[in-house]
């Protein structure tokens, strides 16, 4: 198998150096080389998980009966053939950049992926007998849980994690207390929230490139306020010979990109945040992360099998990338007002404004604007990139347009920058260039759908949540301290009506 | 023919609006109806500017927006900035000799921390203060001073002591007497902190410990607020825990002369049983007259945390208080949910009392004008709208006005500042007036003062998002 492989790297290899050669020749005669047909493999939709949500309740019932139906149909045929759900999932990159496979379908595949429960024979863990690594090993990780709805289930699919779900990050493997517990975050809006911060990114980069060309052009340092989606970010200066000073930069790192994913805002995309949970939740190990070879993360042993596992490629490229098209077309959050009861929409009304006057929408920022919705998964091997209009493709319910054709106002709750949130809150040390108490502001959209709150899950209500808060946020929440009881009735009703919609799901 | 009736004579007694020409046959200015100016022999009705989106203040990132407007027509505003980390508290200075036409920033930078909570006053002598809370890991109170020569002096030291003050306030005596008032930790209650300086006085006078504070050394005291009269009659409310419920409080000074009196622990002015509303927007709401009667406003619970009505207690010229006769006796209609009651008193002693309130999902703004045993509480803001954050003015005429923030339901997050006039002579609210341009974003909390000598007026408010708000003003031309 290794010599077919390596003959067939020869053959591109060879072919891309003629191609270069004879690409214009081509077009000119419009002859196109002779390929081999790609065929979709052993991949296939199983019609388990739908991006389209019902209106009707009754539809919603029978769409939940269906795939559980086809859950238990493809569970006998999983056990009459192991394998047999793993293999719905092995998407090749190569299909994927052949059209094969509509958005549609490659959400079904991810979602497939992200409801497995991965085996030993599929690659799960290392060369050590079966078994879970509650605290980590450093970049190793886990083994910790045997799939990703293991921790993201709460509120739906995807969903967040209750405390006992918590990683114990970075440890020395034994320790509980060399390690940071981290809760699972709830993903829906994933998509958005990258595509937010990538916009954001831009506006960022920007300023810097001109504060760069000002200076070099003006002969002196120039200092730049730094500002995305009017978020601010301190400031910048960019002296006349090219370098620049970071020391006033706040809330990003100095590379002035957002990182949106994590809980201090150390993960850049879906995609870096899911490979990384692959390897260190379940041992299942990327090919590019094998390629990559780092021992300090996929293992010592070298070759195909870093961990030593006896399986190689675990984690194709293209399973990643349905893995990742499935989190990032994840559903819209929703804001339910609780409207047929008077008492409780007077409340909501009171509670909307005092998220407001108390403080809360400094840093949650209540809606930030998105110019457009398109998620492009990047290919990570010169192949054609993947773009998802998540407005139309993304699973419902979708994000709508403004009425004015502004973009979208993207009601996440948060400014998806990182704030030091005092003592209370700091961990023990630094992580990845954020300090000890640091931490980006987490949406609050579906919030009701994801107790219990903070980065460790500490605060099983959200009343605990918001009086743990210090730092940047110590005004509001002593505002919040000096509400009595039936003053905070209010915040918390309107924070109880950002949930996720409605789906049925069989046990 | 009088003014009302040039009104009804030209057939838009019930459809003034802002501009429009009211015929009127006297001569004298002062007879013209309030909030209208005489021109070419005619009253006409002033105008209020409107603020567009290039109509800006300050920066983005705004918020905690406060206003003074002085007898000479200056005008301060101050706003917190946005920033958590490094913002700071920004003073305009209006210049020039039209009201609100071109200003002077200011930044107050204090110490570590961010500025918040800004509060500031104007004196008859072209005095000012300015006091906010600097927060970091503990919050203090700041004052800066304006001398009558207009030089400002910055403070290297808060005015409050130990760990936490928040909450400042201040105001200006008639004769100048300067007052900084404010929520201070004792180490074991919250108590409420004045600070004075008498006319010509250097300095601040500082409660000497914890024993000089106003309110009763008993749990917390919150939100102590300040009404200052004309002869040195004063008047702070606030509310405080005695044992279990929070109750409304009050310290008074009848004279420049007098000290200002220290509430006992049981000795509230609302009615028992149920707490008052904590909210900051629910602080008790103190108002003087020049007679000596004097009211206090607030929202307690009615029936249960969910039913917050607003209540008042009514001073007698002679110091005889007359609080709620119990938690049915309110102001508003009961049943809703209502809050930011403010009070003035007109000239010839009738109180106007404003508010906001919810039923049923419908939120709209409320006024109270004279005796609330005669007058059903109006609805100021329209059908179909939601109406917020009310403030009022009264000028020495009688006449006011209420500013709100409201939107309507086909676009629930784009605010407008609207406003509306009351006439005295005509006895009647003008039409609303829209004196912002609509724009996505939080909900304004507009506030609104007048010139005690001149009567210009002028509101003021954040309005975008949190991120993008920014200060306007509206000037009543």
């Amino acid at each position: 198998m290794s010599v077919e492989v390596h003959s067939i790297v020869l053959a591109l290899v060879g072919a891309a150096l003629v191609g270069a050669a004879l690409v214009g020749a081509a077009l000119i005669s419009g002859c196109k080389p002779e390929t081999e047909p790609v065929e979709r493999g052993t991949a296939a939709p199983l019609r388990t998980i739908a991006r389209e949500l019902p209106v009707d309740d009754m539809d919603k019932a029978k769409q939940a009966l269906a795939q559980d139906a086809w859950r238990r149909e493809h569970r006998f045929l999983d056990a009459v053939e192991p394998g047999h759900l793993f293999a719905s999932t092995r998407v090749d990159q190569v299909e994927i950049d052949h059209q094969l496979w509509s958005s549609d379908e490659l959400y079904q595949l991810g979602g497939q992926l992200f409801t497995h429960q991965f085996t030993r024979a599929e690659g799960f863990g290392g060369a050590e007998p079966l078994g879970l690594r509650r605290f980590h090993d450093g970049r190793r990780g886990g083994p910790d849980a045997f799939g990703c709805t293991s921790c993201h289930w709460r509120g739906g699919l995807a969903g967040a994690g209750d405390a006992a779900d918590n990683a114990m990050f970075n440890g020395d493997g034994v320790h509980q207390s060399s390690t940071v517990a981290r809760n699972p975050p709830a993903l829906a809006g994933a998509g958005l929230r990258e595509r937010l911060a990538q916009q954001m990114n831009t506006e960022l980069a920007l300023a810097r490139d001109q504060a760069l060309a000002r200076a070099a052009a003006e002969g002196h340092a120039v200092r730049v306020p730094l500002q995305a989606k009017d978020v601010r970010f301190g400031y910048l200066t960019a002296r006349a010979d090219g370098t620049l000073d970071a020391t006033e930069v706040a809330g990003v790192d100095s590379d002035l990109v957002i990182k949106p994913f994590g809980w201090k805002g150390t993960f850049g995309s879906i995609r870096e945040a899911a490979e990384d949970a692959l390897l260190v939740h379940h041992g299942m190990q990327t090919t590019t992360l094998v390629d990559e070879g780092d021992p300090g993360r996929v293992g010592s042993r070298g070759g195909a099998d870093p961990d030593g596992d006896g399986i190689a490629q675990e984690i194709r490229e293209g399973q990643l990338s349905a893995l990742v098209l499935f989190v990032a077309m994840q559903e819209l959050p929703t804001e339910e007002i609780p409207n047929l009861d008077p008492y409780l929409a007077t409340l909501w009304a009171r509670g909307r404004l005092d998220f407001e006057t108390l403080g809360c929408a400094s840093c949650h920022v209540p809606a930030l604007v998105l110019d457009d919705a398109v998620y492009t998964l990047e290919h990570r091997d010169g192949g054609p990139d993947f773009a998802v209009d998540l407005s139309i493709d993304g699973a419902a319910p979708r994000l709508e347009r403004g009425a004015q054709d502004d973009g979208f106002a993207l009601r996440l709750y948060s400014d998806l920058k990182r704030h030091r949130m005092g003592a209370a809150l700091a961990e023990s040390r630094n992580e990845l260039g954020a300090n000890a108490d640091e931490f980006i502001t987490p949406p609050l959209w579906g919030i009701a759908r994801s107790r219990p709150y903070l980065h460790d899950g500490r605060a099983p209500t959200l009343d605990d949540a918001i009086l743990l808060h210090g730092g940047e946020a110590q005004a509001s929440r002593d505002a919040f301290a000096s509400l009595d009881d039936a003053g905070r009735g209010p915040l918390r009703v309107f924070l109880t009506s950002l949930v996720r919609a409605t789906r049925l799901v069989t046990p | 023919m009088t003014p009302r009736a040039a009104l009804i004579a030209s057939g838009i007694a019930s459809g003034v609006a802002s501009g429009l020409v009211i015929a009127c046959d006297a001569d004298p200015a002062d007879a013209c109806p309030g909030w209208t100016a005489l021109h070419d022999n005619r009253c006409v009705l002033r105008e209020w500017t409107i603020s567009g989106p290039d109509d800006a203040l300050s920066e983005p990132g705004a918020r905690e927006v406060q206003l003074a407007v002085g007898v000479d027509d200056e005008a301060l505003v101050a706003w917190a900035d946005a920033d958590l980390e490094h913002g700071h508290v920004v003073l305009a200075q209006s210049t020039g000799t039209s009201l609100g036409a071109e200003w002077d920033l200011m930044p107050l930078v204090g110490a570590q921390g961010v500025g918040l909570e800004p509060a500031l006053a104007l004196g008859p002598n072209g005095e000012a203060l300015v006091a906010w809370k600097q927060q970091d890991t503990a919050s203090a109170i700041y004052l800066a001073t304006r001398d009558r020569d207009r030089h400002w002096r910055l403070p290297e030291s808060p005015i409050s002591w130990g760990d936490t003050a928040y909450e400042p306030r201040v105001e200006f005596g008639g004769d100048g007497e300067a007052f900084v008032l404010w929520n201070q930790w004792t180490g074991a209650n919250f108590g409420v902190a004045l600070a004075q300086r008498s006319v010509g006085a250097p300095d601040f006078a500082v409660p000497a410990d914890n024993d000089a504070l106003l309110s009763a050394a008993v749990n917390y005291a919150n939100a102590p607020r300040l009404a200052v009269g004309t002869e040195g009659e004063a008047l702070i409310a606030w509310y405080q825990a005695p044992v279990a419920d929070l109750m409304v409080f009050v310290s008074e000074r009848r004279g420049s002369d007098a000290a200002f009196g220290r509430a006992a622990a049981d000795d509230f002015i609302s009615a028992p049983g149920g707490p008052v509303d904590s909210h900051a927007e629910a602080n008790a709401w103190p108002a003087l007259h020049s007679s000596g009667a004097a009211a206090v406003v607030w929202t307690q619970q009615q029936r249960g945390p969910w039913e917050i009505a607003v209540y008042l207690a009514r001073r007698d010229p002679d110091g005889t208080w007359h609080r709620p006769a119990s938690r049915d006796d309110t102001l508003s209609e009961p049943g809703g949910f209502a809050r930011c009651p403010t009070a003035a008193f007109t000239p010839d002693g009738a109180l106007v009392v404003t508010w906001y309130e919810t039923r049923d999902g419908d939120t709209a703004v409320f006024v109270q004008h004279g005796d609330a045993q005669a007058v059903e509480p109006l609805r100021l803001s329209a059908n179909a709208v939601e109406a917020v954050h009310p403030a009022l003015a009264i000028d020495d005429g009688g006449n006011a006005i209420v500013v709100w923030a409201e939107n309507d339901q086909s676009a629930p997050d784009t605010w407008r500042v609207v406003a509306r006039r009351y006439q005295s002579q005509e006895q009647r609210w003008l039409e609303a007036e829209t004196i912002s341009t609509p724009q996505a974003g939080l909900a304004p909390t507009p506030v609104l003062d007048v010139s005690p000598t001149t009567g210009a007026v002028m509101a003021a408010w954040a309005q975008g998002g949190v991120t993008d708000g920014r200060v306007h003003v509206s000037v009543l031309r």
